[in-house]
């Protein structure tokens, strides 16, 4: 039987590695896409409280971070060309 | 099937936001159509609608509706913010002209952003609900992610744009997974239904982490130590305008939300809160002073003294009281001025590409530009707090709070740090007076108009707020919110 | 009344000339600069006038006026207006600061004519003026506190005038650095006087302060420790007076004007005006005294072996400031006045005199290239004589009368160890006559030594624009002192008019019970100090002046003494060594290094080791900051999150 509790413990877990991940790799790419794996982690909560509570709020709050989450990766990708052109293959 | 009900939404509670979203427009397309003569007159475009904006957020004054379904406040709080953010933004416009026009960054898209960053920060003041407080921060940071590295061909502007945008990103994940946490705990996304529920929950340890986690998002807005890491680097990198923009008009949503956040929503944490929030105050103000002392580049020292500033904002937070809110409004007003007209000077003289902005390159202002040095002595004052400038009148105001509430070693720990940041200040006066030329060739000083424009308004602003500051601390007095 | 109602103009007008030197002062001619400047002091001088005038018009217990401008700062409970207030007190230091100070404008405009930026010198000289009558009308704490920290800046700027000379602007940072910490403590002082009594205005504390605290409780206790801390601060007393002789490296007007007459007496009139608290706090009064007796024998002794002329009146300002604060200490702040008051016009006078003496020797301010003075620059000789006399407490001279009044004080107090401090002071009087006339016989008598012939040729009287003030201020010197004169009905003119503000509620302010005996006795001690200093001045600097340098030849315990001296006690090494060198390790060695670079990066590298096993996190310093900085949020996280639940778990 799958209860909330383990919904809340898969997104406790994604959004440690979403951490980690910024914190230890080097490649921008990647520190962008823990970013996002942090971001997806709350949004399986929102979607995991609303669906537990019968709100519809959880669900249009995880639409508006969708909508947030690309803009932040459309202006993520217009750096990366910039940066990995120079020496540092990318690290930041 | 239930029809679906429409909330009610009043329009003209958000007149000002309308008008900057329309001005933004407005600059893009120009910048689509106009030759590169048409574009001198973007800033001024920009400064319109800052003004304009301006003075429909002024008319506003006194009115309290609840608006889009309890999304979205009009009260006299975010009413006083609002003009914060104008001014920022408006002044912000002001000292770009010349600048965007010598770094080849006049585009409409440079004023744009700034814009569209100020309504972001509206909508950071006025939101009442974390969905538009999640919104309004991403609007106006990821705004700002692209002004900090508006001079492409600068690296230290592309390192500084790429380094705020990525913890500024980190930060935000930590904010949202925060609020998720609280929703989680209350059931709710609206500030006040929150607070309600939030007297049963005490102790409950999904909503402790959520609140923490918000602490922390709002605590890197607010450049609070130690989120402080990455101010001084995006601060220097930064174009300066874009720097003097960010460390006022940006600063003060976030110490709006973070204080309504705090004010509505969990106002039975206060006995808690306070202890984090004094801890908060006292390591970042001084951390950003004592730091500020040994730095040798202008800029840089502003970056730092910005972080004190945060902290004694800081105190306002810590106090929780109605006098303490205030009393962070209007030194955030008081801020806005002083700092935006330090930078401006600072532009002045750092000339083309910003290349001379160590002490030693103010060395022998008072002789080779009186005028310039004179403004930026009193800017630099008020910044310390020295008496008659807006800067004392502030920080006086702000302390009071604290003292009032019995907080008297805050007020105390804040006393020393203003009496240890005159030593910083002053240090760029003794620059300018005291110290001949050293014979390096410096860019020949010399005072765009708006530029001039700016350092007057700014001037005025700091002597005028210092020495006749009662009318406008009522004001900001009738801006409190109910702790 | 014309005069009291436009009380705001004596401040304003000084307001308005540094305003118009300093923002187009390079435009003008030299002698519109000078007209604007002395102009804008002469008629502040006049307004003040007629204000004493008004004031000594009304009855005695009426003399107090407050005229309110406007609500300044209104937050809450507080209220501070932007108030002056007008009585006995301020009325004195009022006459004393325009009246000296005009004459000093007009002095200056003949000692700077040569200088380099000479609007700027008087746009700082004016703002000074301000700032100083905004000190001593102000009718609250903050406006006195606002007062205080401009003539603080305006001293800064000007001891760093010659800033070219790196001892000039290390004097100014000096005098900046011991001024903040007393600034310090007023500022603290002043919020817990807010605190306690939900005010800072004058007639709000004042009149309640007897109520509302209890005699020698620690509320009053530390509020007056902490004015204290100020006054030493601003006044140079022990331990923060270093800063004064220093202070010499600015031109002489301003040695003469801030650093004689006016701004160090600041922290006297401070300690005055809050009579009302310092009397309630007996510990505070001890300390006070002691400080003052102490530092005016420390300073005199230090004053015996200086050969810079300027230094030498330099310790004797921070002796004579340590007598007034005896004065303070032992409750008699009537003769702490007076001896402001008569202090300020030969004191003032000895420097412009000394000022006219460094002019004709082309700018040589060691005594030993001089001698022999007298006969070239007369008007100075003789103005130079009779301030030196006044100093040496000789009577009928102004000096005498203040500092006899001083003693009494001292000898007749009820503060624990009175006695001490009245022969400590008495010394001190002696010590006083002995180098003032060791200054005046190596200045002004026997052969010119210096080497140079252009100065041996150059030496000139000064212009009358000089020498006028010279004679004004000499004039004061000796009359000053009238003022203090018995009258039929028991105490004196100036007593009587001060006494209102010095009346303790519960107490009439009633002078002591006095034999005239006893008072001529002490008299007779006082004077005969003063004169067997004279004689052995002249002795050792004007009859026989080898047995000097005899004396110190024999070695022994005298040259080790000599040496002490000489060197100040060591006391600005001690101070480097104690407190300024760890000061500037800690902040730029130490905190800077320390929290940025060891806990930040250290903290970095060891969760990267210990979490991640990787190594060197670091490839360049650039590409690890931004981790660094991640890090450092995570782990203030974690700190923060700690935190909190140790504090709900709590309950």
């Amino acid at each position: 039987m799958i209860t909330v509790n383990h919904y809340i413990a898969l997104s406790a877990v994604l959004f440690v590695i979403g951490v980690v991940g910024v914190l230890t790799r080097r490649n921008i790419i990647i520190v962008m896409m823990s970013i996002e794996i942090m971001l997806n982690a709350a949004n399986l909560l929102l979607v995991t409280f609303a669906r537990q509570s019968g709100d519809m709020t959880g669900h249009v709050f995880v639409f508006m971070v969708m909508a947030v989450a690309a803009a932040e990766a459309a202006r993520g990708a217009c750096d990366h060309p910039r940066v990995v052109q120079e020496p540092r293959d990318g690290g930041y | 099937m239930t029809p679906i009900k429409i909330p009610s939404i009043a329009l003209d509670a958000i007149g000002p936001e309308m008008v900057l979203t329309a001005t933004a427009m407005v600059l893009l397309m120009i910048e689509v159509f106009a030759d590169k003569k048409g574009r001198d007159h973007l800033g001024y475009i920009a400064l319109g609608g800052s003004v304009l904006a301006g003075a429909l957020a002024y008319k506003l004054s006194g009115v309290s509706v609840t608006t889009f379904g309890g999304l979205y406040v009009v009260d006299n709080f975010s009413t006083f913010f609002k003009i914060i953010f104008m001014i920022s933004a408006g002044l912000t416009a002001l000292i770009s002209v010349k600048y965007a026009q010598d770094e080849g960054i006049n585009h409409g898209e440079y004023y744009a952003m700034i814009l569209f960053a100020t309504v972001g920060m509206c909508v950071m003041a006025s939101a009442r609900d974390l969905i538009t407080i999640f919104m309004g921060v991403e609007v106006m940071s990821i705004a700002l992610y692209v002004l900090a590295g508006m001079t492409r061909t600068r690296e230290v502007s592309n390192e500084a744009s790429l380094k705020y945008f990525i913890l500024g990103a980190f930060s935000s994940g930590f904010l949202l997974y925060g609020m998720a946490l609280v929703y989680g705990a209350t059931g709710t996304t609206q500030l006040q239904a929150i607070g309600k529920a939030a007297g049963l929950l005490t102790g409950n340890p999904m909503f402790i982490a959520g609140a923490v986690m918000m602490t922390i998002g709002f605590a890197f807005k607010v450049a609070a130590v130690p989120f402080h890491m990455w101010t001084p680097d995006v601060y220097q990198g930064s174009p300066a305008p874009v720097t003097a923009f960010m460390s006022t008009g940006p600063k003060a949503a976030a110490f709006a939300a973070f204080l309504r956040v705090f004010a509505e929503a969990f106002p039975a944490m206060k006995e808690d809160w306070w202890v984090i929030i004094w801890s908060l105050a006292v390591l970042t103000m001084t951390m950003g002073n004592v730091v500020a002392l040994v730095q040798n580049d202008v800029k840089r020292m502003l970056a730092y003294s910005s972080i004190a500033h945060a902290g004694y904002i800081l105190v306002g937070l810590a106090v929780a009281s109605p006098a303490g809110s205030s009393g962070a409004a209007f030194y955030l007003l008081v801020y806005a001025f002083m700092n935006i007209g330090a930078f401006a000077l600072l532009i002045v003289a750092a000339g083309k590409g910003e290349r001379t902005t160590t002490y030693q390159d103010f060395s022998g202002m008072g002789r080779r530009s009186p005028l310039t040095a004179l403004a930026l002595t009193i800017m630099v004052f008020s910044l310390a707090g020295i008496p008659p400038t807006a800067g004392f009148a502030g920080k006086f105001y702000l302390f009071m709070s604290a003292l009032e509430k019995g907080f008297v070693w805050l007020a105390v720990i804040a006393v020393i740090n203003s009496v240890v940041s005159v030593f910083y200040y002053l240090k760029l006066v003794v620059y300018m007076y005291m110290r001949d030329e050293d014979g390096e060739a410096r860019p020949e000083i010399s005072v765009a108009a708006p530029l001039a424009v700016a350092a007057v308004v700014t001037v005025c602003a700091v002597m005028w707020l210092g020495v006749m500051p009662a009318k406008y601390i009522d004001f900001a007095k009738s801006a409190f919110l109910p702790f | 009344m014309w005069g009291l109602e436009h009380i705001w103009w004596v401040p304003i007008l000084p307001l308005i000339g540094a305003t118009i030197n300093g923002l187009v002062g390079h435009l003008l001619s030299k002698r519109a600069v000078g007209v604007v400047a002395v102009g804008s002091t002469g008629l502040s001088f006049l307004v003040a006038l007629a204000a004493f005038g008004n004031i000594l018009g009304l009855a005695p217990d009426q003399r107090v006026y407050e005229s309110v401008l406007f609500t300044w700062i209104q937050a809450g409970s507080f209220t501070a207006e932007a108030a002056l207030q007008v009585d006995p007190l301020s009325a004195v230091f009022l006459m004393v600061v325009t009246g000296v100070g005009f004459l000093i404008h007009v002095y200056s405009v003949g000692y700077m004519g040569h200088e380099a930026g000479y609007p700027r010198y008087f746009a700082y000289l004016n703002l000074f003026m301000f700032s100083m009558l905004l000190l001593i009308l102000g009718a609250n704490f903050l406006l006195m506190f606002i007062g205080w920290e401009g003539v603080g800046l305006c001293s800064y700027l000007l001891i760093g005038y010659y800033y070219e000379k790196q001892s000039a602007s290390d004097a100014g940072k000096k005098a900046f650095v011991m001024n903040r910490i007393g600034d310090f403590g007023f500022l603290l002082a002043i919020m817990w006087i807010f605190w306690t009594f939900g005010s800072i205005d004058y007639t709000t504390v004042f009149p309640v302060a007897h109520d509302k605290l209890a005699l020698g409780g620690l509320a009053v206790t530390g509020i007056t420790l902490l004015l204290f801390l100020g006054a030493t601060g601003k006044s140079a007393q022990i331990p923060l007076y270093t800063w004064l002789p220093d202070a010499m490296e600015g031109p002489t007007p301003v040695s003469a004007l801030i650093h004689a007459a006016t701004m160090v007496t600041a922290g006297v009139y401070m300690v005055a005006r809050c009579n009302a608290l310092f009397n309630l706090a007996p510990m505070t009064m001890m300390i006070v005294a002691l400080i003052g007796a102490t530092t005016a024998i420390f300073a005199a002794t230090m004053g015996l072996y200086q050969f810079d002329i300027k230094r030498v009146l330099a310790y004797s300002t921070v002796s004579q400031l340590g007598y007034m604060f005896l004065a303070c200490g032992v409750g008699a702040y009537v003769a702490a006045v007076f001896h402001v008051m008569t202090h300020a016009f030969f004191k003032a006078c000895l420097f412009l005199g000394s000022g006219s003496v460094i002019h004709g020797m082309s700018g040589e301010q060691d005594m030993r290239q001089m001698g022999g003075l007298g006969k070239k620059m007369p008007m100075t000789h003789a103005t130079f004589l009779i301030s030196t006399l006044a100093i040496a407490g000789i009577p009928p001279l102004a000096g005498f009368f203040s500092k006899d009044e001083i003693l009494l004080s001292a000898f007749l107090g009820h503060t624990p160890g009175h006695l001490l401090y009245w022969v400590l002071a008495t010394i001190a009087a002696a010590v006083t006559a002995f180098y003032m006339f060791r200054l005046y016989f190596m200045t002004f008598t026997g052969e010119l030594r210096a080497e140079d012939h252009h100065v041996r040729d150059h030496v000139h009287e000064s212009p009358n624009v000089m020498t006028m003030p010279l004679v004004i201020l000499a004039g004061l010197a000796v009359v000053g002192g009238f003022l203090g004169l018995p009258m039929i009905e028991g105490g004196h003119a100036l007593k009587n008019f001060l006494d209102p503000v010095f009346a303790q509620p519960g107490h009439a302010a009633g002078g002591h019970d006095v034999s005239v005996g006893l008072e001529l006795l002490l008299m007779g001690v006082s004077v005969g100090m003063g004169v067997l200093g004279i004689l052995t001045a002249r002795y050792y600097y004007s009859v026989k002046p080898e047995a000097a340098v005899e004396l110190l030849n024999k070695g022994g315990m005298i040259k080790s003494i000599y040496t002490l001296m000489q060197n100040k006690y060591y006391v600005d090494e001690i101070y480097d060594a104690l407190i300024v060198k760890p000061i500037v390790a800690v902040s730029d060695k130490g905190l800077w290094r320390f929290f940025d670079v060891k806990v930040v990066d250290g903290l970095v590298n060891f969760a990267a080791t210990f979490f991640m096993g990787l190594g060197s996190m670091f490839r360049t310093a650039h590409t690890g900051l931004t981790r660094s900085y991640a890090y450092a949020m995570v782990f203030g996280g974690v700190f923060l999150a700690g935190f909190w639940l140790f504090l709900s778990s709590g309950k």
